[in-house]
This record gives C-alpha cells, structure tokens and sequence, in this order.
C-alpha cells in the first residue's frame, strides 16, 4: 500500500511530461502550417567581368570542328559528373554565324554556379562576340531561366549594329541553354531592369529561347 | 483597284458552280517606310562619322518618292527628319494607317570590319509565340471586325484567324525579303549574305508583311565609303524600288494562294 502511494505522484508526473511534450509539437507544426510559404530564393552570384576571368585560367578546351550546334541535353541527370561539357557560341571567321567550341569545366555544382562558369569561359574563349567591360552583376535562376543582370551601359559597349546584337545575345543565349541542362532560356536585364531592345534590334523585353538555325 | 489573281478566278468558276466562295483582296495600295534609329539613337557609326540614323533617312526619302511617283503607291514614312521614335510606334504607325507593306531600313555593325555586304530579315518564328499573339489580341479587341456578331468569338477562333493572318504574312514576308535581298545582290556584286530570321524588336507587331533590309556595313570601310556616296544610296533606293515592284506583283497573286 504505502508502496502503490508512493508510486502514483511518479507516474503522474511522469504523464504530465509527456502531455506537456506532445503539446509543444502540436503547437510547433500548427505554427508552422499556417506560416506563409517562403518564397524561393534564387541562386545568386557576383559579378563577372569581360576583362577578368573568374574561371581556372588552364581551361580543358578543345576546338571543335565549324559544326551546327547540337541542342542542349533533354534530361538532368540525377548525378552531376565530375565536369560540365560546355558549348561556347562564337563567331565563326567570317562573322556569318556562331560555331561552337567544347570545353570540359570541372563541376561548378549548382546551375547558377554552372552559369557563372560557362559565361567566364565564354568570355575568356577567341572570338566571342562579347564586348570588352561588360560586366555581369548578378546572376540568378528560376523555373528554367537564367537572369543575367548587367551594369548599366551595357548598350553603349555592343556594337551599334544588328549583327552585333544578334551575335552577342545568341551567343550567351546558345552557350547556356546548350551548356547548362536545367535552362531553356535567358532573361536579359540592365541595370536591375527589363529592356526592350539595346540598340532597336533584337527583342529581349522576355527571355530569349535558343535558335534553330544560328546564321543570321 | 481590287485584283484577282488566276487562282481567284478559278476560285469565282468554282463559286458559281456553287461551291467555294471567290477570294479576293485589295492590290499593294500602301506601304510604309521605316528609316531606323533616330535622335539620340545615333544606331551604329562609322569610323569616316557617318551615322545609321542618317543613312537610313536619306534612302528612306529617296525611297519614298521613287514608290510614289513611279507605283503611285500610298507612302508614309515613321520619321521624316532626325527625332526620336519608340520602336514600338514604328509598327503602330503602320498598322494604325492600314498600311499592306512595312520595310524597316538600317544599316549594319560588327566588330568583324571585314563583314559587309546587305541583308534582309523577317520576324523569326519564335517570336510568333503565345506571348506575342496575346498582344495582338490585345491589341485587337472586341470592338474589331472580328467581334461584329454581338459577342466576342471564341478566343481560340481569334487564335486561330490571328495565327493564319500571322502564317500569311510570314511567307509574303519571306517572299518579299528575297526579292529585296536579289535586288541589293545586283548592287553589291558579292556572294550573297541572304535572307535571314530574327527576332527583332521594330517587326514584332505588325499586322502586315513587315522586312527589316541592312543596307550594309557602316563598320567595313568600303561599305561606309559607298554609303557616304549621295549617287549610291539613289542606287540603293532604286534597287529596294525594284524589290517593291516586283513584290507587288506578286501581292495580288498571293491573295488566293492557300498558307502553306
């Protein structure tokens, strides 16, 4: 008897905790549950400039063959090899079309980081139709598009003309969606913001999806 | 001056048989001339200071009279003198004057200063997305011809009528583009830069066939040198005369052609 009394205030406090515990959860997930959903950050990176390679200065590059560019692979793979096959648009000798040259990057990792690294060897590759001071301030990606936002001024550094819009737009354009699996297309900005045009040619107000036929 | 091309006649046989309904259109009656750039969008200069925005006027005005006095065509120019113009407006001016043909004129640029020669563009097919048909839409509201039965159509119908307007001017695009482009060829006498697609700016949103042509390279230094020559933008007026010309003929003859 005086056994069973004293085990009963244990038992009990014993039931309390265990109350208390289960209580706090519940209120835990309810709190949590009626919290707005966060909106998705985007994956950001600094920024990258035409006179400056941010990228390995021994680039694996290989020079292929003046070929029509071979569209972008379908799929993700659910395991990032060890380097990033990279297809870098840019003019060919004539300046009639962009050709592509190979070069294996060693994974960057993240698709923002695998865009900052394509763009880098880009810009580091002969014959890129990219003009000297461009300056990439920030990148990010969403929903299969990557945003590249340049500092402003960006349309007093490319040519005035059409074929130097066109060269230079395409060949960012072929070089990431070609390069980078997860993307289908690029959002130019400038300045933080959207613009129609650089220089009353190509339309960029919305983001410029890959070519079929790359002479132009 | 209401034409009937060949297979329209065949057409109006059929509609007296009682079956298909004759398809008719008006002739080329109008067009408008596009000289690009403007005021403080100088375009691209040349290293002799020659400017896009200058060049593309003074073909423009030669133009103009050339497609006036000689086609007795309906002619109206975005820019008459050196201002600035949204790109936007281009096309507006066109479509809100019920213009049939739109020909946008610059001159090129590249860092290559080797490349010259002319080109000739019409609106890529991927502009001709779903974005770019929910403007016209817009732009087409229900108080258009479209919607003239008491209520709006059905918008797949808009969808459908627009797409097929868009399929039509494309190819009369093509057509138009390749009788410019032959004609500059002559001028040049170089092999041939071609006709190309691209999705420019100043073409989006016209409702009618719609080119932008490059008169050449202001960064080659014998295309600059020629440009700066009064004599040979005549010549490069008249050679995008005959390309109209020719392109009228044609205009009529399309009307009754099924879209491919």
């Amino acid at each position: 008897m005086a056994q069973s009394q004293s085990t009963l205030p244990a038992r009990v406090i014993i039931i309390a905790g265990v109350l208390v515990v289960a209580l706090g959860a519940l209120a835990f997930a309810l709190n949590q549950l009626s919290r707005p959903a966060p909106l998705p950050i985007p994956e950001t990176t600094g920024e990258i400039s035409a006179g400056e390679s941010l990228a390995p200065p021994e680039p694996a590059e290989t020079a292929v063959a003046e070929t029509a560019p071979a569209a972008a692979p379908a799929q993700e793979p659910t395991e990032l090899p060890d380097t990033l096959t990279a297809q870098l648009f840019v003019s060919d000798g004539s300046g009639r079309q962009l050709i592509t040259r190979i070069a294996r990057i060693d994974q960057p990792g993240t698709p923002v980081a695998q865009v900052r690294a394509v763009l880098d060897r880009l810009v580091a590759t002969p014959g890129a139709p990219l003009p000297d001071g461009m300056i990439v301030r920030e990148i990010w990606v969403a929903n299969g598009i990557a945003f590249l936002d340049f500092e402003a001024g960006l349309a007093d550094l490319v040519d005035g003309g059409s074929r130097a819009e066109l060269m230079f737009v395409y060949s960012i354009v072929g070089s990431l969606t070609g390069s980078v699996p997860t993307l289908t297309a690029v959002q130019f900005l400038v300045d933080g913001r959207t613009v129609e045009t650089l220089n009353g040619h190509s339309y960029l107000a919305e983001p410029v999806k890959p070519l079929l036929d790359w002479s132009f | 001056m209401l034409l009937v091309s060949p297979s329209n006649r065949d057409a109006s046989a059929a509609a007296s048989d009682g079956e298909q309904a004759p398809v008719v259109r008006e002739g080329l009656r109008s067009i408008v001339i596009d000289p690009g750039h403007g005021g403080q969008a100088t375009g691209t200069i040349a290293a002799n200071g020659l400017q896009e925005k200058a060049v593309t006027l003074d073909i423009a005005i030669r133009l103009r009279e050339l497609v006036y006095r000689r086609l007795g065509l309906q002619v109206q120019l975005t820019r008459d003198r050196d201002l600035d113009l949204e790109n936007v407006s281009r096309t507006e001016k066109a479509n809100n004057w019920g213009a049939d043909l739109f020909i946008s004129i610059h001159a090129n640029g590249f860092r290559q200063t080797g490349v010259r020669g002319p080109e000739t563009y019409f609106l890529s097919a991927s502009a001709s997305d779903a974005e770019a048909r929910e403007a016209a839409l817009r732009e087409n509201g229900p108080d258009d011809e479209l919607s003239t039965a008491g209520a709006a159509p059905e918008p797949g119908i808009e969808f459908i009528l627009w797409d097929l307007a868009q399929t039509q001017h494309l190819r009369e695009s093509s057509l138009f583009a390749e009788g410019l482009q032959a004609s500059l060829n002559d001028l040049w006498r170089i092999p041939d830069r071609g006709v190309k697609q691209a999705p420019f700016t100043v073409l989006r949103g016209a409702t009618m066939p719609a080119v932008l042509v490059e008169v050449g390279y202001l960064s080659n230094p014998e295309d600059a040198a020629m440009l700066a020559d009064p004599d040979v933008r005549q010549r490069i007026a008249e050679a995008l005369f005959r390309g109209i010309s020719a392109f009228r003929e044609q205009y009529a003859v399309l009307a009754g052609a099924p879209p491919n």
